[in-house]
């Protein structure tokens, strides 16, 4: 982690229960951390088509109103963004095994853990700058 | 959906780090004054948190009036501030928005924000009316100039 804004590592953070979102953006912020929030697949969507944005990991629930729910998003960032991690997290098991079998980055149970979240955020993002050293 | 979220406080040292980038700011010595800002589309809320953010302040956000109207009233959080776009989808408009925070929370200084021109009748019982596209730089004065 760093002081310098501009290597700061960005987390798109997706969950639509803004008591839910708030906390855990606050706590990534004071790990050190760049949130971008997102409603919805449809604000998350629109960051990542932002040119000037950069995101280095998307973090988002399973479960949310509207036409595309996290697994949608997860698909759509594969076919658009390959390369790119997603971590899902859910409340019910089932769902939270589905979201392991689509994203080998796999998933964490809701309610949020706080560290937790930041553990697999941080082994994501370590494992992708190892990645992009043998590159 | 539940609302729960377990912290483990000083576990991540991040919060020091925080509070270090915020004492290198000049005028920043004191706790930093939280803002909550309201604002339907992502983009625009996006910069503007960040501009927000990179002049010192903590930034809670919210997509609708319901949302920031549900951040004051688990917590409160400290806000001492609410930014607010006036025309967003949702049960209320920023200026019912205001109203309603102004009745329970005289306290909280509050800025509307527009890309549409309305009179000062509409918002004159605010702290302050910005046209959209937003000036960051004239609204981060104005905003300091509210809080001190």
């Amino acid at each position: 982690m760093t002081d310098n804004p501009n290597l700061q590592e960005t987390v798109l953070l997706v969950e639509d229960e803004v008591l839910v979102r708030m906390p855990i953006a606050q706590y990534l912020r004071d790990c050190g951390y760049k949130v971008i929030e997102a409603v919805n697949a449809d604000e998350a969507m629109a960051v990542l088509l932002h040119k000037d944005t950069v995101v280095d990991i998307v973090f988002s629930d399973i479960e949310m109103p509207g036409a595309i729910d996290g697994f949608g998003l997860a698909k759509w960032i594969r076919e658009h963004r390959p390369g790119l991690d997603v971590l899902l997290a859910g409340t019910v098991p089932r769902t939270v095994q589905n979201a392991q079998q689509l994203c080998e980055q796999g998933s964490v149970p809701k309610p949020y853990d706080a560290q937790i979240v930041h553990d697999h955020i941080k082994r994501l993002l370590d494992a992708r700058k190892a990645r992009k050293a043998f590159e | 959906m539940t609302r729960t979220l377990r912290h483990h406080a000083g576990t991540s040292g991040g919060r020091a780090v925080v509070q270090a980038k915020r004492d290198s700011l000049p005028g920043c010595r004191l706790a930093p004054a939280t803002i909550l800002l309201v604002e339907d589309e992502v983009l625009v809320r996006m910069t503007l948190a960040d501009q927000l953010r990179s002049a010192g302040y903590v930034v809670l956000e919210a997509s609708n009036a319901d949302e920031a109207l549900d951040l004051l009233h688990s917590k409160g959080y400290g806000v001492q501030l609410l930014l607010s776009d006036i025309r967003m989808p949702g049960r209320m408009d920023g200026l019912e928005l205001a109203r309603s925070i102004r009745a329970q929370h005289p306290e909280i200084k509050i800025v509307l924000a527009s890309g549409e021109s309305f009179s000062a009748s509409h918002w004159g019982d605010t702290d302050g009316f910005f046209p959209k596209p937003y000036n960051a730089r004239r609204l981060i004065e104005h905003i300091k100039m509210l809080l001190g």
